[in-house]
C-alpha cells in the first residue's frame, strides 16, 4: 500500500527535521490521521528501524517520539562529535541525580539528602537548562520543585528517564 | 591520622562521613560513633583555612556526632526522662539511613558522570531546528533594531575618541576672569557669553570660562541676564571693571 509507505515517510521527515520529541497528537495533526492510526504506524516504523541495520532508531517516551542514534554506535560517534564540553562538577551531578530520580523534588528535600545547601548548584543547573521548576502536585502551595528537562536527556544521551539505571539497594 | 584528603574534595558532611566509614571498614548502620566523631572533628581542625560558608554544613554534622557520642557514653536508662518524649527512632539508625540514601544518589551521580565522560553507550540527538509549534527558543529579529544598535555603538565610539583626544588642559581662571572684564570694559553695553566663546572651542575651555563667569558674578563684578533656557547669556559690567 503506497499511501501507507508515504505516510511513514512523511512522519520520518517530520521526526528528522524536528530532532526533538514530537507528540502523537501533533503528528496526527501534521499528517492528518487519527492518533490511533499514527500509533500503529509508529510501531511499524520502530519495527523497521529495529529489524534492518540502521544507525538510527525512533524511540517512544510517554506518547512522544524522537529520532536518535542507536547506543551500539556510541563508539563510532563519541569523540568525533562535539557534544557537551562544559563538564558538570561532582556536586552538580549529585544534585542532578537526586532531581532525576526523585522529580518533582524540592530544594529542601535535595539538601536533606545531600546534607549541604544546594542553592548554587540548583542555580547552575537551571541556567544550563538541565532542570526546570516543576509543578508541585503533592503540595499545591508548597516550595518550588524541580524536574529534569528534555535538554538533560539530550546532554546525557538518554532516550527517556527509564534509561536511568535502577538505584542500587543495600 | 596520616594522609589526609583535603576537605574541599568532599561534597558535604555526609560525603566525608562515608569516607571515614569506608576507611574504618565499618557498617553504615553500626558506626563506632566515638571513633568516627573524633576523626571527623580532627578533619575540621586541620582545615581551619577553609571558608566559613562551606564549613558550616560540616559543623552541624560535627555537633550531631558529638551529641551521639555523648549519648553513647551515658549509661542507658539514666538519660530517660519520662517527662521528655523519646525519639521514636534511634538517632544512629536515622543517620545510617541518611548515609545509605546519600550513597545511593552518589552512585547515581557517578552514572551521570560516566555518561558525561562517554563511558556509557548512549544515544545521540540531532540539534533542534526550531521547527516546532512551540516557538519559545526562536528569536524574532528586527533589521531596524540591529542598525540602531550598530549606530549607537558607532556614536559611542566617536564620543569616546572625542574625549580621549582631548587630553589634559590647563586653564587659568584668574586670567580668564581678567580677560572677560577687559572685554566688558571695551564693550560697555555688554557682551554675550556665547559669542565670546569661539566656535570649536574645546569643552573643557568652555567650562572653565563659565566657571570664571560664575566667579565674577559671585564677586559682584558683573551682572548676567538670560531671558530663556539655553538662550544668550548677556553680561554687563557691575563695578569699575577692576578685578581686585
Amino acid at each position: 500500500m503506497l499511501i501507507r509507505d508515504e505516510l511513514k515517510a512523511a512522519i520520518e521527515a517530520v521526526l528528522f527535521a524536528r530532532g526533538e520529541k514530537v507528540s502523537l497528537e501533533e503528528l496526527s495533526q501534521i499528517v492528518g490521521f487519527t492518533p490511533r492510526d499514527i500509533k500503529t504506524i509508529m510501531e511499524e516504523i520502530q519495527g523497521d528501524y529495529n529489524q534492518k541495520k540502521h544507525g538510527i532508531q525512533v524511540i517512544e517516551d510517554n506518547n512522544t517520539y524522537v529520532m536518535c542514534t542507536k547506543p551500539e554506535y556510541h563508539k563510532v560517534l563519541w569523540g568525533r562529535v562535539k557534544i557537551y564540553h562544559q563538564r558538570l562538577t561532582a556536586p552538580a551531578l549529585e544534585t542532578l541525580a537526586i532531581i532525576a530520580y526523585q522529580q518533582p523534588v524540592s530544594r529542601g528535600e535535595i539538601e536533606s539528602i545531600r546534607g549541604v545547601r544546594c542553592d548554587k548548584t540548583i542555580h547552575t543547573l537551571l541556567e544550563k537548562r538541565l532542570i526546570q521548576e516543576a509543578e508541585n502536585k503533592t503540595k499545591p502551595f508548597g516550595a518550588a520543585c524541580y524536574s529534569t528537562t528534555e535538554e538533560f536527556l539530550r546532554v546525557f544521551g538518554l532516550a527517556s528517564l527509564n534509561d536511568l539505571p535502577e538505584l542500587e539497594e543495600g | 591520622m596520616g594522609y589526609m584528603v583535603a576537605i574541599e574534595h568532599f561534597h558535604g558532611p555526609l560525603d566525608l562521613l562515608l569516607y571515614l566509614i569506608e576507611k574504618n571498614e565499618v557498617d553504615i548502620y553500626h558506626i563506632p560513633v566515638a571513633l568516627v566523631a573524633d576523626q571527623y572533628i580532627q578533619y575540621l581542625h586541620e582545615q581551619r583555612s577553609a571558608d566559613l560558608e562551606n564549613i558550616s554544613d560540616f559543623l552541624i554534622m560535627a555537633s550531631y556526632l558529638l551529641y551521639l557520642k555523648a549519648k553513647a557514653l551515658l549509661p542507658s536508662g539514666q538519660i530517660h526522662d519520662p517527662g521528655l518524649e523519646e525519639d521514636p527512632e534511634d538517632p544512629q539508625k536515622e543517620l545510617g539511613r541518611k548515609l545509605h540514601q546519600y550513597q545511593k544518589y552518589k552512585k547515581a551521580a557517578q552514572f551521570l558522570m560516566f555518561c558525561q565522560n562517554g563511558n556509557v553507550s548512549r544515544c545521540f540527538f540531532k540539534e533542534k531546528q526550531g521547527l516546532g509549534m512551540k516557538t519559545e527558543r526562536v528569536i524574532k529579529g528586527q533589521r531596524s533594531a540591529l542598525i540602531g544598535a550598530y549606530q549607537y555603538i558607532l556614536n559611542r565610539k566617536k564620543a569616546i575618541t572625542f574625549f580621549r583626544n582631548r587630553g589634559r588642559h590647563d586653564f587659568n581662571l584668574k586670567k580668564q576672569q581678567e580677560e572677560l572684564l577687559k572685554h566688558l570694559k571695551n564693550n560697555p553695553q555688554g557682551i554675550v557669553f556665547q559669542s565670546h566663546i569661539q566656535k570649536h572651542c574645546p569643552v573643557p575651555e568652555v567650562s572653565s570660562y563659565f566657571l570664571a563667569l560664575l566667579e565674577l558674578v559671585r564677586l559682584k563684578k558683573v551682572k548676567v541676564y538670560q531671558d530663556r533656557l539655553f538662550g544668550d547669556i548677556k553680561i554687563v559690567l557691575a563695578g569699575d571693571g577692576a578685578l581686585c
